[in-house]
């Protein structure tokens, strides 16, 4: 069995595959190593010592536990959003489709950096929603909207929603549009087809989406510096302050392993409830 | 200064061969054509320097004060420009990874002493006026000097704090303040100590538990901006009435109208730096432009279009320009100097101790 799988591969690679060894090697090189350079540094810039930096201060442990919260919340804010809208483009037809479309892929082509700051135009206690309630009447003072967990999901939900509706959109796009209508026609209310036939199809893109979007929110530091709250960071921040403020690379390093391995156990984990392979696609 | 400007000589043995090769097909036409390959004149070898910033206003008023001009009275030099050099991380990974890029590089004061050394090369100080400045030493010359200082609204305050015990008061000034949060020196260990009642020539050492224990009086009403710019744009915005900021920044923005106006006492003087990463690949180059930017007759044209002033303490700036008013040069009111040595060796733990005080 094993050695029929193995001559399947050889023929596979000798044919087409071949045209992947650029981009495998591009991946090794360009990310391989630098993870593996990372670990090394981490271990040997000056010793494995980096790793006390976790019983030197809470402040390292905090941030992993703020991470993964503002992650997972980044994510259900995305799904919440980003499910409905992937919704109207499925089944919208052709042209609200590209409508729809051309204004999900319009943020990329804009820096993160300036929607992240046009951000805290809006947001700040002077800001353009906070202006307008108060001229209004409807609020006596500045609601709360910046420098906390608040403007932190804000702000990355703008910038990982794409992600999440791209990806919701390709599942659902793969599911047989005959299959509800057959519901239907046996008698199932529109909702009933939805939430018993649907839903379960579109499961795949969910978990694809809820991962990319999860695994990405985990690496953030910038929009949280801009419009999170300067006394919980991410763990990105702290990663950055100490390669580039302090050029600690052993410390930035162990900190970037831990991040990885936490990840992966997510990851992981998600294998537990998902089967990955359907998340790839793959179809038995 | 070899073989540099030397107009009438000879062109010498490595020009030839390294001009010959593009140029043989010439020779028997013009003999000369050989020896000054593209971008060689016959006053010297042609040279390449590579010059990495700040980035923003500050390099763009670099290049017109330094870089320009430098390059119309040296014409076989070509400075190319990167950016990026506040992020110190670049240096060490270029020395440690044998391939540097840069060759003359303006850091701030917290980089270039004590370990930083071992990244550096060594100046030669009897071109450059290695130590003529403030903080100056032979691995790093002193380019220019910026001040934090007191910002504040000028049409909200009319009466501005003259000290920083007055800033901090919240019955006095109600009101929320920004800070950079960044645990270098910008002045909120400084002015959390001089509002504490510290004399201004004892603040180094730092005590930083007294530094926290006054800023927790003003926890609640502060900000903390995630860049310096960021103070300033808090200011302009009207998000805060007072704030710690580079008198630079203020400039910029109050030349384009916001109302904002600093304050010329207890401020916090800095200086940049100008180094040369170990392994440069135009190290000689490098040093001829350094000792350019930073002697008595050139250093002060920065301050003239860039309200930074002289890094060298002959050098005089023009007290007509516009930027004179918020320039750290020839004011009253007290200032200290931002102990370079003492930041570089307490970095870690101001950083620790700063994050858990952030955190309660």
């Amino acid at each position: 069995m094993l050695a029929l799988t193995g001559r399947m591969t050889v023929k596979r690679l000798r044919g087409w595959g071949l045209l992947a060894a650029p981009g495998i090697l591009f991946l090794l090189v360009l990310f391989g190593w630098p993870l593996a350079d990372m670990a090394i540094l981490s271990l040997t810039t000056p010793s494995p010592s980096n790793y006390a930096v976790f019983a030197e201060s809470p402040v390292y442990l905090d941030a992993y536990v703020t991470t993964f919260v503002v992650a997972l919340v980044t994510t259900g804010a995305c799904l919440l959003l980003g499910y409905p809208y992937a919704y109207l483009m499925h089944t919208g037809g052709r042209t609200l489709a590209l409508i729809l479309g051309f204004f999900v892929l319009l943020p990329f082509w804009s820096s993160i950096l300036v929607r992240t700051f046009a951000w805290s135009v809006w947001l700040q206690d002077t800001g353009i929603v906070n202006t307008t309630l108060l001229d209004a009447g409807v609020i006596d003072r500045p609601l709360p909207l910046i420098r906390n967990a608040l403007g932190t999901t804000i702000g990355m939900t703008h910038v990982l929603l794409p992600f999440m509706v791209l990806s919701l959109y390709a599942g659902m796009r793969r599911i047989d549009p005959n299959l509800t209508r057959a519901a239907m026609s046996l008698g199932a209310s529109p909702l009933t087809a939805f939430r018993r036939i649907f839903l379960p199809l579109s499961m795949a893109g969910i978990y694809a989406g809820s991962l990319i979007v999860l695994v990405i929110s985990l690496g953030f530091y910038l929009t949280p510096a801009v419009l999170g709250d300067p006394g919980k960071p991410l763990i990105g921040q702290l990663i950055v302050e100490q390669v580039t403020g302090q050029l600690n690379f052993g410390v930035g390093g162990a900190l970037g392993v831990v991040l990885l391995v936490a990840t992966l156990a997510v990851v992981w984990a998600g294998t537990w409830l998902v089967d990955l392979r359907s998340v790839m696609g793959y179809e038995e | 200064m070899r073989d540099h400007g030397r107009g009438g000589d000879w062109p010498t043995r490595r020009q030839v061969l390294r001009g010959g090769l593009g140029g043989a097909a010439l020779l028997g036409s013009a003999p000369f054509l050989g020896a000054c390959g593209p971008g060689e004149s016959a006053a010297g070898k042609s040279e390449r320097v590579t010059f990495a910033g700040n980035g923003g206003a500050l390099q763009k008023a670099q290049e017109k004060a330094y870089l320009a001009p430098y390059m119309r009275e040296h014409p076989n030099v070509k400075i190319v420009q990167d950016v990026g050099s506040t992020d110190y991380s670049r240096i060490e990974a270029m020395v440690k990874s044998g391939n540097v890029t840069w060759d003359l590089v303006d850091v701030g004061g917290d980089f270039g002493t004590g370990e930083h050394e071992a990244l550096l090369e060594p100046l030669d100080c009897r071109l450059i006026a290695c130590t003529a400045g403030e903080g100056g030493t032979p691995y790093r010359v002193p380019l220019h000097r910026y001040a934090s200082v007191m910002g504040y609204r000028t049409d909200k305050i009319p009466n501005p704090p003259k000290t920083w015990a007055e800033w901090f008061d919240l019955g006095a000034y109600p009101g929320k303040r920004a800070f950079f949060r960044v645990s270098g020196p910008t002045g909120i260990y400084e002015s959390a100590l001089l509002a504490d009642g510290v004399p201004i020539d004892k603040l180094f050492p730092l005590d930083v538990d007294r530094a926290f224990r006054k800023l927790d009086s003003i926890r609640s009403s502060l900000i903390w901006a995630p860049s310096p710019t960021d103070t300033v744009r808090l200011l302009a915005d009207g998000e805060v009435a007072l704030a710690s900021v580079f008198s630079s920044q203020a400039y910029a923005m109050a030349k384009d109208g916001a109302k904002i106006g600093v304050v010329w006492n207890e401020y916090g003087l800095g200086s940049d730096y100008l180094v040369i990463p170990k392994g440069a690949k135009n190290k000689d180059a490098a040093m001829k432009l350094a000792a350019y930017m930073t002697d008595a007759e050139h250093n002060a044209q920065l301050s003239n279009i860039y309200p930074v002033a002289p890094g060298h303490p002959e050098a005089r700036p023009d007290e007509s320009a516009a930027t004179y008013g918020f320039l750290p040069s020839g004011k009253g009111g007290a200032s200290f100097a931002y102990d370079s040595l003492y930041y570089a060796t307490n970095q870690k733990m101001l950083a620790q101790r700063l994050n858990e005080w952030l955190k309660k």
